[in-house]
């Protein structure tokens, strides 16, 4: 069952498996995207996010197992589930010679039909300037450029991989809002990203994804306990490492004269408190990878075994 | 077939078609300048005739004499404007679909309702518009040259039967390098198998007829076919075209079933 209570399926896999030669590139995925809700697919680089992408768009045949999009097979109805289906590749590759106008032109019209006058409203609200020709245009503004037109014919389903790459805070929060209006419409995004807090900021839920295998599904609050970011404070004294120690969510302390570094999950306000104790002259805080995430966390056990356990 | 890729491509190779058009038109009117000079030195003749057979079979020129409106117009048109051409011809069927998948241009036009079988026939089909219109350009030249120079007495019809075997050759070669396009999967593995079957189709041929075992093989090669060198002389024949036709069916009906079935590069 989704996020939002809704229960109809709009992605849905079967034991979906791709192997190239001796590289097994996803193994046996069982998913459900249900209709309205944001699907954040989170992976380390390599560990299978547009493969299952570029599956479910049958850009790729599976070596078994299958999938349906809207109630349709993947590999026999492709055209037919691409008409309700807006996508963004993670690599954007444009026409160099054609202007933003023109590229949406020739893409809307593949699709059938071009919305002009929303394309421009979203341009406009990205600040994308459409007629300079694309080979012109900044990394940031050609993503611009995939997203309105992924995004223009108003597509039942979105499915974008790595939407947010090049893009500015900005801009990016304005996508953010596009992405709570389009699920207030009660259509469906399925995006890939290897960022952490774009997907806490956007999703319902998350489908962790790592060599292959689907490691975990959750709900974005449960991945928000399951996050831990490292600390260090520099101190004008040496600290005492057990008051750090038996703080709730606090681990891995250790002291090197006036410098403690530990890592913390969940909530920061006793972290905070006991470092005000001290006299605080630095303070760094950064987020791990998502492949130490998963090393903390899940280590090599995957999402199925770790259910049946 | 709603002809948005179509129409695209051709959009995209305009200039392309033009400077063809105008650049062969004037290739044609320039041989038809200085043929008068030809016409009246048989010498010409003999210095051909005194190739080796190994240069005139290269040449394709073992039925035409050089000094005729009709012998010369081969030798200096039938012969190497489809090798000439033929370069363009494979350097647009490449770009098609191995061109596009290498870029990743072909992932944004296939995910949207368009089915592959269209993709492979929009493009084939607008190269092939790009091969008619530069053809019909030559015809033009040649009509207007027949007209301009005094001398130069060409007989149209069996030029447009010698383009219209050309434009065969050409559309063959054009099925063929999407055909390898779709199967090698990587563009430059593509483009040196194209240069290979072209030269090697063409030197088996050529040089086939002056060896027996060699002239066995020759049926594979696809210039056997090309019987432009008899329609310049008003030899009609039917069967090297109806073989380039099917050719083209063929090699068309492989690339889309074996498109439909592979995995596109990321």
């Amino acid at each position: 069952m989704s996020a939002k209570g809704n229960d109809e399926v709009v992605v849905r896999t079967y034991a979906l498996t791709k192997r190239y030669d001796s590289l097994l590139a996803l193994e046996g995925l069982d998913l459900e995207v249900y209709r309205g809700e944001i699907f954040g697919y989170l992976g380390p680089n390599g560990a299978g996010k547009t493969t299952t992408i570029r599956l479910l768009m049958d850009f790729i045949r599976p070596t078994s197992g299958r999938a349906e999009i809207l109630g349709m097979d993947t590999r026999t109805q492709g055209p037919e589930i691409k008409r309700h289906v807006g996508y963004l590749p993670g690599e954007l590759a444009l026409w160099g010679h054609l202007t933003g106008r023109q590229t949406l032109e020739y893409l809307g019209r593949l699709r059938g039909e071009f919305p002009e006058g929303y394309a421009l409203e979203l341009a406009e609200r990205l600040g994308l300037d459409l007629d300079k020709k694309v080979r012109e245009l900044s990394h940031g503004n050609r993503q611009k450029l995939g997203l309105v037109q992924t995004m223009m014919n108003r597509p039942e389903l979105m499915i974008m991989d790595e939407p947010t790459i090049g893009l500015d805070p900005l801009v990016r929060q304005e996508f953010y809002q596009m992405l709570d209006e389009v699920r207030r419409e009660g259509r469906t995004v399925f995006l890939s990203s290897h960022d952490l807090s774009e997907v806490e900021r956007t999703c319902d839920r998350v489908g962790i994804l790592r060599k292959g295998r689907l490691q975990s599904v959750e709900h974005v609050d449960a991945l928000k306990h399951v996050a831990f970011k490292r600390m260090t404070l520099y101190l004008a004294e040496p600290p005492s490492a057990g008051d750090f120690e038996k703080l709730p969510g606090v681990s891995d302390v250790s002291v090197e004269g006036n410098v403690i570094r530990f890592q913390v999950s969940g909530e920061l306000d006793a972290v905070i408190k006991e470092a005000a104790k001290y006299h605080v002259i630095d303070l760094h805080y950064e987020e791990p990878s998502l492949e130490e995430i998963f090393l903390t966390y899940y280590g090599e056990v995957p999402y199925e075994r770790r259910n049946s356990a | 077939m709603n002809g948005v890729i179509l129409r695209r491509t051709l959009q995209d190779s305009r200039y392309v078609i033009l400077a063809w058009c105008l650049g062969l038109a004037f290739w044609v009117l320039l041989l038809a300048s200085v043929f008068p000079a030809i016409e009246g030195s048989p010498e010409f003749n003999q210095i051909l005739e005194a190739y080796p057979p190994v240069v005139r079979a290269l040449f394709m020129s073992d039925l035409v004499e050089i000094i005729t409106p009709d012998g010369f117009t081969w030798m200096e048109f039938g012969t190497w404007i489809p090798m000439f051409f033929g370069i363009q011809v494979v350097v647009d069927g490449l770009a098609a679909l191995a061109g596009e998948e290498r870029r990743g241009t072909l992932d944004l036009v296939l995910s949207t309702p368009i089915p592959r079988w269209r993709v492979v026939m929009e493009k084939f089909t607008a190269i092939c518009i790009e091969v008619t219109v530069v053809i019909l350009a030559s015809y033009c030249g040649f009509v207007a040259a027949t007209h301009l120079v005094s001398g130069y007495t060409l007989d149209l019809n069996n030029t447009a039967w010698m383009l219209f075997t050309m434009w065969l050759v050409l559309l063959v070669m054009l099925a063929l390098t999407m055909t390898v396009s779709v199967l090698a999967r990587r563009r430059g593995t593509a483009a040196g198998i194209m240069v290979g079957l072209i030269l090697g189709s063409y030197i088996l041929n050529a040089i086939g007829q002056l060896n027996q075992v060699l002239d066995k093989l020759r049926p594979l090669s696809f210039f056997y076919y090309y019987h432009g060198q008899e329609a310049m002389m008003g030899k009609l024949e039917f069967w090297g075209p109806a073989v380039h036709a099917l050719m083209i069916i063929a090699l068309t009906g492989i690339t889309v079933v074996a498109f439909n079935k592979r995995d596109l590069a990321v």
